[in-house]
């Protein structure tokens, strides 16, 4: 029996449940010093004055770096559409454009005296207007972020495909909703942390970095710091989740490590709670005003939508992307043939948007999902009913959206029937009346979605960063006693990507799962890889893994060829053995081949000794996941409380090489999505203050909040050798609209038109009893 | 983030603590740290020396009869919300104790501290107002009994005197008592809560009423109103909707993140008639 499609427990959940992971902060070197910042409490500001004397003088400090002419020694960070992009350095010296971006970084002997010394630092701010909300960015008078620019515009993007004029002037009803996506935060458990050690006497660098592509970062270190990549070493040790968060090189980061190239010593630095609502990357915040042209019988002729992405003070590295994949992706699974879509990006003086599981095309299904839901209320239809008369059928894939990515297979109305069915849905309906008279206000949504995941090939415009593979490596190196070790590109940080690897290494060379280990995170003994993101692990770098293990056995048959006296092409390896074909005896054992590889003690010199091989694949294109959600839910109409009684989530993800992994992926996944429709937001009050700062304000759902969840799987293989399909970022897409849509049916008798999530208590209470007007 | 520098001292027993508190409004006390770790991270609270009482001898133990519910100081809201004993004779609070914060809280969390940090947002407060309880409280000057009404002045100030320390709870029990909350998440700090404790006669009478609220600018206000419309009728449906909305018009409430003043008595009133309906389903049960 193989490991491939095994509920195979993941190698590191023992080590890490008892509290044997090797965080950042857990690394301890000699004579390391440690960092803390200070960051800007206003969101805009000229520096006038930085006085560091006191902190220089406090107890431990090794040096306080700040002010205009350090910054601006500092080197420049890399960033999307470098082109566009404004200078971002380590340090900022002369003014600063969001609460938390750093200002001064001070050094000590200890981490507490690093941070007492912080808190000794005093800037003198002039504070300047402040510019927030994207609309309000984009007014004639507003202040400038960036005002070298002239515009806080970024850039705009007017997709016209099909016939939308043609389709909204043939149009029986044309509905117009505004629908926002509010700004999330990714909460990683493990902040950010770096250690960086520096090595005088040669010249290298090594940087331990909670992060998610080590070999990105290495590629980027070597062009900002001037030191050979053979010079570098960047390690991700285990990683406390990321979801986007840790994809980038940050300026903190940064000024650590070239801290310790000026000081000559390790520099250690560890992020707070705090500092990370702040100075860590933030995602979503789009405004979207959409209008749907639809036939009388529900039929989607056209849809509109001018929609604007507030993407902060400054690029990282994907920022102004994130809404652009929002375009691409806004028609779903449905087959909408003509398509108006017009983006504006601004910069305001909030942290930046980012990446974050489903970036973009979580965006895109909420806005979508809750649009199909809305029209079909406004001219009386079932959502489901109009959903199902939209979607994309089996008989119409390979199909090609209008933003010409081609959807493959699956059969995307089965999978909503389906879910409408595990949740009850004509039942849910049949029941509400009655259930109403009583004070009782239950409801179900459905909604859809469609991942685009895997991003490939490297050389596509998705990529806008010079230095970023879009491939996937693995090394395999087998031992003397036959037991492997893959050296994956991918840098899995709780996803589980290292035990999926494993076992589809372990079936490929017939050898027992256990055989395996599997290594990432680390430059100097890893292949060049592009790391965990973009639901690529079993996409991109189980190709890789498989493509290595075959060159593996072939090379394995030639050894076995040499020992039998016949023919590598002879050779057949089958059930963990070696023969040749037709012939019974002898057969040779793996652990005899491995053996023989290396010491030639009975072969001679017929092949090139050793049994490793390295792959490298670069995917022709991206992948698709898909799948149907549905929730039942019930409104406490006197409190505003949503309490989810099921939720159903049918997901295809191809072939799943680890069905307790997909499980895991999927829930976390829902997990995030729950906490987008009823838990999560970064608020900011008016002076750009970010006042959710604390789990006292930034609302995680825990496992309080989950809801009981229904799974089911459909299996439609990819395209791909191995059939798979991404799944990391799929429980996010659908979830905040299929529970949004739900809210919303509960509340039909209310008539509430909801226009933003989350749905708190007190939200969803205003709506249902909005205040008398005169 | 991490505290500045402070003194750290631990109690050996009630006077040690008494005499180390006594030293001056900057010397703070600490049980379980549930609310003084958080502020001394935050660098809120900047006491120059802490006096750790949490291994105080004599400060634990739980004491239940069917008049009384006794309370060490030191006794945690997890031991009082998986009390067997509380949830029989005083089911206000097993209630009011299982909805503070989360588990991690409640097994380090002191039922003391909680009444003594005065947090308007804390639950025990309004527990011990609405049972119409009272502490003992230790000081330079001997032992004491307060009151609950005399016990919170404004928010995060009690009644207790500099050195002073609450030894010991003696709340009077009830089967006819509950709590309701409203909280954002599991983890989150409660929007309004409701404490209602009910004495009930046999024939269905309401001889005495206590309804106390948390999430109000004031710590643990007595709804007077509403424990006056409460007491002498047998608790219908007009008069739990009348105590109700006196409770909920009476509230001193403050917009926030976590709701428009419109939307908080609200919610108050729900919680309110909810609280009071399960507190005389108990007593006439």
């Amino acid at each position: 029996m193989g490991a491939v499609g095994e509920r195979l427990r993941r190698k590191n959940d023992p080590r890490l449940l008892v509290g044997h992971g090797r965080y950042v902060d857990d690394i301890t070197v000699p004579h390391v010093v440690h960092a803390s910042f200070v960051r800007s409490p206003l969101a805009h500001a000229e520096i006038l004055g930085i006085d560091t004397e006191d902190a220089r003088r406090a107890r431990g400090v090794v040096a306080v770096f700040a002010g205009d002419e350090v910054a601006n020694a500092m080197p420049l960070l890399p960033t999307a559409a470098a082109d566009e992009s404004p200078p971002r350095r380590p340090l900022t010296g002369d003014r600063v454009r969001y609460v938390g971006e750093a200002v001064a970084m001070v050094l000590a002997e200890t981490a507490a005296q690093a941070e007492h010394a912080a808190a000794l630092v005093a800037v003198d701010y002039e504070p300047l207007p402040v510019v927030l909300g994207p609309w309000k960015a984009l007014a004639g008078d507003a202040p400038l972020v960036h005002p070298e620019r002239g515009t806080n515009k970024i850039g705009e993007i007017h997709k016209v495909i099909g016939d939308p004029d043609g389709a909204f002037a043939a149009a029986d009803h044309v509905v117009k909703r505004r629908h926002a996506v509010q700004r999330i935060s990714a909460s990683p458990l493990e902040p950010r942390g770096t250690l960086a050690v520096p090595e005088p006497a040669t010249g290298e660098l090594t940087v331990w970095m909670a992060c998610q592509s080590p070999h990105t970062i290495r590629t980027w270190l070597s062009d900002i710091l001037s030191i050979d990549e053979s010079k570098l070493r960047v390690i991700a040790p285990d990683v406390g989740g990321g979801f986007g968060s840790k994809l980038n090189l940050y300026s903190d980061e940064l000024a650590v490590m070239w801290g310790a190239l000026q000081l000559g010593r390790p520099v250690k630095w560890t992020e707070t709670r705090t500092e990370n609502f702040t100075a860590a990357v933030h995602a979503r915040d789009q405004i979207h005003h959409v209008e749907m042209a639809l036939r009388a019988d529900g039929k989607i002729l056209g849809l509109r939508s001018h929609f604007v992405g507030d993407l902060g003070a400054y690029f990282h590295f994907f920022t102004p992307v994130v809404p652009d994949l929002t375009i691409d992706t806004l028609t779903g699974n449905y087959d909408i043939p003509s398509v108006d879509i017009k983006l504006e990006k601004v910069f305001t003086n909030t942290m930046s948007i980012e990446a974050l599981r489903g970036s973009g095309r979580a965006e895109a299904t909420f806005v979508l999902e809750r649009m199909i839901e809305e029209s079909a209320r406004e001219i009386g239809m079932d959502p489901l009913e109009m959903r199902l008369l939209n979607l994309v059928s089996p008989e119409q894939l390979p199909y090609e959206t209008p933003f010409e990515l081609t959807y493959d297979s699956g059969d995307y109305p089965a999978m909503l029937s389906r879910a409408a069915e595990l949740i009850g849905y004509e039942a849910i309906k049949g029941s509400q009346r009655n259930l109403r008279e009583k004070g009782i206000y239950r409801g179900v949504g459905v909604a859809t979605y469609n991942l685009l995941c895997g991003f490939s090939p490297s050389g596509h415009d998705w990529n806008p960063m010079k230095f970023f593979p879009g491939h996937e490596t693995a090394l395999i190196r087998v031992d003397p006693h036959g037991k492997t070790v893959v050296y994956s590109g991918l840098s899995p940080h709780g996803q589980g990507s290292d035990t999926v690897v494993a076992q589809l290494v372990a079936d490929e060379l017939q050898i027992p799962f256990d055989d395996i280990a599997v290594k990432h995170g680390d430059t100097e003994t890893i292949p060049y890889g592009g790391g965990t993101h973009g639901s690529r692990g079993a996409v991109v770098g189980g190709h890789a893994a498989l493509i290595a293990a075959q060159r593996v056995v072939a090379k394995a048959k030639d050894v076995a060829g040499a020992m039998l006296e016949a023919s590598s092409e002879d050779v057949v390896y089958e059930g963990g053995s070696f023969r040749v074909a037709g012939s019974r005896e002898p057969a040779l054992a793996w652990q005899e081949v491995a053996e023989e590889a290396h010491f030639l003690k009975h072969s001679g010199p017929m092949f090139e000794p050793g049994l490793e091989a390295t792959a490298f694949y670069d995917p022709p294109s991206v992948n698709f996941a898909f799948g149907a959600t549905a929730a039942h839910v019930e409104v406490d109409v006197e409190t505003g409380v949503v309490s989810i009684i099921e939720f159903v989530s049918v997901d295809d993800c191809g072939v799943a090489l680890n069905p307790g992994i997909v499980d895991g992926q999927l829930h976390g996944g829902i997990a995030q999505g729950v906490g987008q429709a009823l838990y999560e937001q970064v608020s900011h009050d008016e002076d750009g203050q970010v006042v959710s700062a604390s789990f006292g304000s930034y609302l995680l759902p825990s496992a309080v909040e989950m809801p009981k969840l229904t799974m089911e799987r459909f299996v439609t293989p990819s395209a791909t050798p191995l059939g798979v399909r991404g799944v990391g970022e799929s429980g996010t897409l659908a979830t905040p609209a299929a529970i949004v849509n739900a809210v919303v049916d509960a509340l039909e008798p209310f008539g509430v038109r909801v226009e933003q999530t989350p749905l708190r208590p007190n939200v969803l209470w205003e709506l249902i009893h909005p205040e008398p007007t005169e | 983030m991490r505290p500045p520098d402070f003194e750290y001292e631990l109690a050996e027993d009630v006077q040690g603590a008494v005499s180390a508190l006594a030293q001056g409004e900057s010397v703070m006390a600490i049980a379980g740290g549930q609310s003084l770790i958080p502020l001394l991270r935050l660098r809120i609270a900047r006491p120059s020396r802490v006096v750790d009482i949490g291994r105080v001898p004599g400060l634990t133990g739980i004491s239940v009869s069917d008049e009384s519910t006794e309370l060490g100081a030191l006794v945690t809201t997890a031991d009082v919300a998986a009390s067997d004993d509380i949830s029989r004779s005083n089911p206000l609070w097993t209630e009011a104790a299982r909805v503070i914060a989360d588990p991690l809280v409640r097994n380090l969390g002191t039922v003391g501290g909680n009444l003594a940090h005065a947090d308007p947002l804390n639950d025990l407060p309004a527990a011990l107002v609405a049972s119409r309880g009272e502490v003992l409280a230790e000081g330079p000057n001997g032992v004491r009994t307060i009151a609950s009404d005399d016990l919170f002045v404004s928010p995060f100030t009690t009644s207790l005197e500099p050195g002073e320390l609450i030894t010991r709870l003696i709340v009077p029990g009830s089967p006819s008592g509950a709590y309701e909350k409203l909280k954002r998440a599991a983890a989150d700090y409660g929007v309004v809560a409701v404490a209602v404790q009910l004495d009930i006669g046999d024939g269905g009478d309401i001889r005495s009423a206590g309804v106390s609220l948390s999430g109000t600018s004031a710590v643990a206000p007595r709804s007077n109103r509403a424990e006056q419309t409460l007491v002498g009728t047998n608790g219908g449906d007009d008069v739990i909707e009348g105590a109700a909305l006196a409770a909920a018009e009476d509230a001193d409430l403050a917009a926030d993140e976590r709701g428009s003043i419109r939307y908080k008595r609200a919610v108050v009133g729900a919680l309110a008639a909810r609280a009071l309906r399960r507190a005389i389903a108990r007593g006439n049960g």
